[in-house]
Parts: structure tokens; C-alpha cells; sequence
């Protein structure tokens, strides 16, 4: 309790043989102190005319674990009468001069403070001491929040802006209370990665001191301003935070939270902060059919600007709950009810998912996930069971079906592992037939027949590379592509760049021409890239050469077509079969194709079945009629040939007519 | 346009201007489709970019990246987009002195092409963007 009293210790100083007479008074006050209160050291001397000049230095003044040293209050015009004093216009000086006046009462035992710092700007502290307990009373009107940075712990942003009004009180006996409307607020850390800014928000607080703890109640109404929590912003919009607890030497606890975000749901929460320690020792956070498309436009989407998930549509509901330990998540819980999510640019969508996953860091958990159906880059995708092992940073799926067309993909011992911010992986799988006129067409690329089917060897995932180990066997053109020593690295980066040696055996030409409008041709080819080197998916070098395939099958070209191989070197053979009597055959019959291209340095090195005069064979005649085409440009620039097959342009191939 | 210039002008001086004894021939100016691919992702970005070099909000460094130097001349709501480019720009800037450096044959001097375009890319600043100088403080230019 608060002890307080006055003693003149010094009234005299003589002048001379005048007359005596008192011309200034010291005075020694006895220390005030209560809880979390405290003034010592008090030396004030009245001086002046009348005595009426109080000089008041105070040797140490503390609030809370706040301390001033070496404060001085001066008022020029005391009034000192009895049990009572009054100054109304004083100054403190605690390294800032502030205006103040108070005024003590001995007799009712009262102190009012009143600071007033700067224009419209009030700090009032009313105080009764005494029995049965002190009572104080803090009523601030338009008081500038800057002011309590200091009062922070240096790890906590600071405000810099912002006024608050309100009252505050405590009483001696156990309780305190507050009641405040903070406006205009700005605080921020040094790094400025955990601010806020023009935050109107209303706080009420009540506690009551009981057996050694304090027993807490608050209400928080966030209604505008916004506060950028990296990697999260989040406006205020009449969020309410309801939370009640304990709060002793050792610990803050929050028993009971709830976190109301206007049109998204409830979450609860509860937490206990070790204050020695300074962090969460155990916090709890649940919420329960939270609306997922709320959360993610009002937290997530900000947060996510310029990534993949960046601009999603999202439906459903979910139940999501979270165990913090010892300063980790040890702990998750995921519901989902029938949500939905959708890349407004249309890249992915998944439809219908449900299921449960259950997280813990150090036990085995199953969690399952059920899809109705989904999309990847316009290819619609069928339902899909996924159950799903985890255990702390580790999880598996034996198998997964995700049926695409009319075709299907499976994935075999899925298993991925991350430490710290790197994950690695690996799968084997297959691919049953998926038609390919379907495929091309949901994928908008040309239309191409025939099926596609695949045997994936162990696919893995490691230190941003994803290689293939064995061969990678595609079905296609009703013909076989292997694809040996496949790695990508940096899949997700800006420069992927793709390795692989790839053998096509049989290709079906039919099949194959027809997707691209290149004129029909029939007969079966064989190809090999070898040392193919993809960078950011331009090809950068490789090895190429496509050949009849041996056998006996019907081997026919169509006039486009033998124009549009021609423009692999030039459009000769356009104008050679206009001139002559072939204009009227549609189809010509051939005995054998080849064309070879190396490429290097953007230039491709070009070759065909046999050397020609000056030249090259690239397609032998043979059959009637019959047509024989033949290059002559062995150096072509890469981007040139790709336009030229793209726009089919140049003259230096000559069709020979026979 | 200004931005292509800017970065064009960096490469060019780093091709003509270009020292030391084991990078005497390094091509600075070599084009792959993986430069050119970088190149045209940090010209679009640094479109982005430019307002917030010229509010001294972001900053380059001394080792040839980007920095965020003082958050709060970003508004609020922008910051995480800001903290997005500067990583994406950093990729980008990492990737590009290992491509330069692979193309020319020679993937042992990606840290010495990463030093010089360090330099270069402070002495093409506009005037009043901020630098970290040799000892690692913020400079205006």
C-alpha cells in the first residue's frame, strides 16, 4: 500500500542581521510506493516570493518496469495550505517538457495529475490512496501512441502514429480495467515487415487479481486500417477478438479465444506464452466450417500475389486445427467438405474434395483425400481416391488411380521427404492408353490419332533435378518412343533445362501427319535424338536423324507434302510439279526418307539418305509416279528452319520429276 | 524504353569494358535461349521494379543482387509483392551469371561474372538509387 508524508526539514536561512527571515524552504518527502508504482527520492525547496516556487526533483520515478532518473517538476505558483497542494500550471521535465497540474489533498488522501503534452493532448491521473485500497484512474484524451513506444520490449514493432482515448483503471484490492479507442495507428518493427498502418480498433479489458494471478477478460474490434504481417496482409473489417485468461509472473495464459472474421467463421484458440522464455509454449488454434473462399480472399490471396496459387476461385468448407508446442507446430488436423478450387486462368482445377487429414509430428498418421474430379491445362481428370501416409516431414501413397480421358495414370510408392525448405521425391508409374485425338484436343494443340501409353520407370526428385532412372516408354503413333537419361533441372525455375536421348520406332506417318496439316504422307519412320539438350524448352543441341523404318508397308506422299518437306531447304519442288504433268497425281509413290540434323550453336547441319550432287537426298523416288526430293543447304539456322517450316518460304530444294 | 536500355547498357559495357585475366574473353554478350529467356523475364520485371530503386525502397548489392532497403516506402499492401520480385529477381540474376558462365564454356566463373556485373550494375544506375557500397553500406547515387 501507498505510504506518503511530509517533513520540513530546513525553513531558515539567515540573512545577515536584518531581520530573519525565511527565504527558501527544503523539503524531504517520504517515497510513494504501490504496486508497480513507485517515486523515490524526493527533495522539493519552495522559493520565491511567498515561497510559492516549487522546484521538486525527483530521484527515481517508476511505472511498471519503466523508470525516469533525475525527473524535475517546477511550478511557479504552488499553493500549500494545510493538507493541501496545488499547482495548476507546472512543468515535468523527464528529458521532454511537458505542462502539467496537480493537486494533492491530505486530507482526503487524493493526487490529480493531469499532463498535457501538447495542444488537445491530456493524460489525467486520478488517485486515492489510503484505506481500503488505492484506487487510480487514467483517463487519456487524444494521447499519442508514439508515446508508449519506449514502455515496448525493443523486439516488438513500435508505434509510430495513432491516438488513443479511454480510461484505464486499477484498484488496489484487485482489479483493473480498460476501456480505449485506438485511431490513426501506425507501428512497425525495424525490418518493416511487421506493420500496420491508419488502424481504428476498440479495446475493452477487465482483470481481477485472485490467489496470486490476474484473471482477464478482453474484447478487440478491428474496424479499418491494415496490418502486413509478412507474408500476410489482412484489412480490418469489424473483426472481433473475444479472448479471456490468466496472467501470472511465469505465464500468459489465453484459455479461451475467438478470433470472428466477418463472413468467413470462427476461430478459437488458446495459447500460453512463456513471459521467461519469451515465446508460445503451447497454443491451440481451431476453426470449424470456415469458409474457404473468405479465408483465402481476406488472408491467403495477398500473400500469394504472383505465384501459381495467386488467382484462384475457391468453394467448400473445412474444419482446420493446429497444436503449437515448445515453439512448434507439433500437430495438424485438416477437414475438407466439399471444396472446390479453380485457377481462374484455367492451368488446374479440382472438384468435389473430401477427406480428412490428420497431421503429428512424431507419430504416423493416415489422412485420406477423395476428388469427384478435376482439370490440368484443360485435360479433365476423373475421381480420385488418395490415401496418404504421413508422419512428420514424410509422406507416402502406394498407389494413386487419376483417370484421365478415357485412360488412366498410375502412380506406384509415391514417397516424399523434405528437410527445411527442400523436398525430394520419387514414384514409378504407368499410363494406360489415353486417345490422343482426345488428348490433343482438350490440350489445344493439334489434333493428333492414335493412342498414348507409357511404362514410368522410378521418377525422382532431388536438389531441384528430376531424372528419370531406366527407360521412359511411350506408345504413340501406333509406334514405340523410348527416352533414356531424361533430367530436368530446375523444373519450376526460369531456366529449366531438359537432357535426354530419345529412340521413335515405327512411327505411323499417317497418323502423325495428319495432326499437323503437313499433307498426307503413309509409310512408318524411325527416329533418334541423341545428347537432346532442352533449355527454358528451346532446344540448345542435339543429334537428330529420321529414316524409313525397315519393312514392307505402302509408302506414299501427297503433293502438300512433298512441298512442305521441300521448305525444310527451299519451295523449288512446289513450282517442279506445277509445271509438269505430276500437277494432276495427288499422291506420289517413294522408296525411302531420311533427314538428319545436328545442331549446334543455333545451327543445324543437315543431312539426308545419301549425298547428292552438291546436295542431299532426302526423299528416293520409287513406284509410279514417283518423286524425289533433294537439299542442297547443309548450314541452316535453327530459327530460320523453324520458321521456314512454320511459314514455308525458301527455294533452294528442287523436286526431281521422273 | 528505359528499362531495356538500362539492362542492355549493363551488358554491353560489361562485354566492352569487361577485365580481368582469366575472364579476358569471356563473351558477355553470348545469347542462349536461357539468357535470352532470363533477359526478357527481368526486362518485364523491371518494369515493376524501377518505382521502387528510384523510392530507395529496394537497393542493389554489392554481390550482384537486389535487397529490400526500407520497407516502409511501400505501402502496406504491396509489400509482399515486393518481397516476390526481389526473389524472383534474385533467381534470376543467379541463373543468368551461371548461364553466361556455362555458355562460355567456363561454369568456374560464375562468381568472378557475378562481381563484375555487381559493379555494373551500380555504375548504370540512375541517379538517386541507392547502392551498397564496398563496405556494405546503403549509398545514394
Amino acid at each position: 500500500m501507498l505510504r506518503t508524508g511530509i517533513r520540513v526539514l530546513a525553513v531558515l536561512l539567515s540573512c545577515g542581521a536584518a531581520p530573519v527571515l525565511a527565504q527558501q524552504i527544503h523539503l524531504t518527502l517520504d517515497d510513494l510506493e504501490a504496486p508497480g508504482f513507485s517515486v523515490k527520492a524526493l527533495k522539493a525547496s519552495l522559493q520565491g516570493k511567498d515561497r510559492r516556487g516549487l522546484v521538486l526533483d525527483i530521484g527515481t520515478f517508476s511505472i511498471g518496469e519503466r523508470s525516469w532518473r533525475n525527473a524535475r517538476l517546477l511550478c511557479a505558483d504552488l499553493r500549500f495550505e494545510s493538507a493541501q497542494i496545488d499547482c495548476a500550471a507546472g512543468t515535468i521535465d523527464i528529458g521532454e517538457k511537458i505542462p502539467l497540474s496537480f493537486s494533492y489533498s491530505g486530507a482526503n488522501n487524493t493526487l490529480d495529475v493531469v499532463l498535457r503534452p501538447a495542444a488537445r493532448e491530456s493524460w489525467q491521473l486520478q488517485a486515492r490512496f489510503g484505506q481500503p485500497a488505492a484506487m487510480f484512474k487514467v483517463i487519456v484524451d487524444n494521447g499519442r501512441l508514439a508515446r508508449l513506444a519506449s514502455w515496448l520490449p525493443a523486439t516488438l514493432p513500435q508505434p509510430a502514429a495513432g491516438t488513443l482515448k479511454g480510461v484505464m483503471t486499477y484498484s488496489g484490492s484487485g482489479t483493473a480495467s480498460a476501456q480505449l479507442l485506438i485511431e490513426e495507428l501506425a507501428f512497425s518493427d525495424a525490418s518493416g515487415l511487421h506493420a500496420g498502418e491508419k488502424i481504428r480498433a476498440g479495446v475493452e479489458i477487465r482483470a481481477e487479481h485472485k490467489s496470486g494471478r490476474w484473471q482477464w477478460q478482453s474484447r478487440l474490434e478491428w474496424m479499418a486500417g491494415g496490418v502486413f504481417w509478412q507474408p500476410l496482409f489482412v484489412s480490418g473489417a469489424g473483426q472481433v477478438l473475444n479472448a479471456a485468461g490468466v496472467l501470472n509472473a511465469q505465464q500468459i495464459n489465453i484459455e479461451r479465444g475467438r478470433f470472428v472474421v466477418a463472413g468467413a467463421g470462427d476461430i478459437d484458440f488458446s495459447a500460453a506464452y512463456d513471459r521467461a522464455a519469451g515465446r508460445v509454449a503451447e497454443a491451440s488454434i481451431k476453426t470449424t466450417d470456415i469458409d474457404i473462399a473468405a479465408l483465402y480472399e481476406k488472408l491467403l490471396k495477398p500473400a500469394l500475389q504472383a505465384t501459381v496459387l495467386g488467382d484462384l476461385r475457391w468453394d467448400g468448407r473445412a474444419d482446420i486445427a493446429l497444436e503449437v508446442k515448445d515453439g512448434a507446430v507439433a500437430g495438424a488436423d485438416l477437414v475438407l467438405k466439399r471444396v472446390s478450387v479453380e485457377d481462374k486462368g484455367r492451368r488446374f482445377a479440382l472438384f468435389g474434395l473430401e477427406g480428412s487429414v490428420p497431421w503429428q509430428r512424431d507419430r504416423l498418421t493416415m489422412a485420406r483425400i477423395k476428388m469427384t474430379g478435376g482439370e490440368l491445362l484443360r485435360v479433365p481428370l476423373g475421381a480420385v481416391d488418395l490415401p496418404l501416409e504421413l508422419r512428420g516431414m514424410r509422406l507416402r501413397a502406394r498407389r494413386l488411380e487419376i483417370p484421365v480421358l478415357d485412360g488412366r495414370i498410375s502412380i506406384g510408392d509415391f514417397d516424399a521427404s523434405g528437410e527445411g525448405p527442400e523436398w525430394h521425391w520419387r514414384f514409378s508409374g504407368n499410363i494406360a492408353p489415353i486417345s490422343m485425338e482426345r488428348l490433343t484436343s482438350s490440350l489445344g494443340v493439334p489434333v493428333m490419332r492414335g493412342t498414348l501409353s507409357a511404362v514410368i520407370p522410378t521418377v525422382s526428385y532431388q536438389q531441384s533435378t528430376l531424372k528419370v532412372d531406366g527407360a521412359l516408354l511411350f506408345r504413340v503413333f501406333d509406334g514405340d518412343i523410348t527416352a533414356r537419361n531424361l533430367a530436368l533441372e530446375s523444373p519450376l525455375g526460369r531456366v529449366p533445362r531438359l537432357t535426354a536421348d530419345v529412340d521413335m520406332r515405327n512411327l505411323d506417318l499417317d497418323l502423325l501427319t495428319r495432326a499437323y496439316s503437313f499433307g498426307n504422307m503413309t509409310g512408318r519412320v524411325d527416329a533418334r535424338i541423341s545428347g537432346l539438350e532442352l533449355v527454358n524448352w528451346q532446344p540448345v543441341q542435339f543429334d537428330a536423324r529420321i529414316v524409313s523404318s525397315a519393312g514392307d508397308y505402302p509408302r506414299k506422299i501427297s503433293q502438300a507434302a512433298v512441298q512442305n518437306i521441300s521448305a525444310l531447304g527451299g519451295a523449288g519442288a512446289a513450282t517442279a510439279i506445277q509445271r509438269s504433268f505430276l500437277r494432276f497425281f495427288e499422291q506420289f509413290g517413294y522408296e525411302k526418307l531420311g533427314l538428319g540434323c545436328k545442331l549446334r550453336n543455333n545451327v543445324c547441319e543437315m543431312s539426308g539418305i545419301e549425298d547428292a550432287p552438291q546436295g542431299f537426298v532426302i526423299i528416293k523416288g520409287g513406284g509410279i509416279p514417283a518423286i524425289s526430293v533433294i537439299g542442297y543447304n547443309r548450314q541452316v539456322d535453327w530459327r530460320e528452319l523453324v520458321d521456314r517450316l512454320k511459314r514455308i518460304t525458301q527455294d533452294n530444294v528442287r523436286a526431281i520429276v521422273k | 524504353m528505359k528499362t531495356a536500355m538500362w539492362l542492355r547498357m549493363g551488358l554491353i559495357a560489361l562485354a566492352l569494358e569487361f577485365s580481368g585475366q582469366a575472364l579476358a574473353q569471356a563473351n558477355l554478350e553470348i545469347n542462349t535461349p536461357a539468357i535470352a529467356g532470363l533477359q526478357s523475364g527481368m526486362q518485364q520485371r523491371h518494369l515493376q521494379l524501377a518505382g521502387f530503386y528510384a523510392s530507395g525502397a529496394v537497393g542493389l548489392t554489392r554481390d550482384g543482387s537486389i535487397a529490400l532497403r526500407d520497407a516502409n516506402a511501400v505501402p502496406l499492401p504491396q509489400r509482399q509483392q515486393v518481397n516476390s520480385l526481389i526473389a524472383a529477381e534474385n533467381q534470376d540474376r543467379a541463373a543468368l551469371y551461371r548461364e553466361i558462365a556455362r555458355a562460355n564454356g567456363k561454369p568456374e566463373w560464375e562468381s568472378d561474372i557475378r562481381a563484375t556485373f555487381a559493379q555494373r550494375w551500380i555504375q548504370k544506375a540512375q541517379p538517386g538509387w541507392y547502392y551498397q557500397n564496398a563496405g556494405g553500406v546503403w549509398t545514394r547515387k
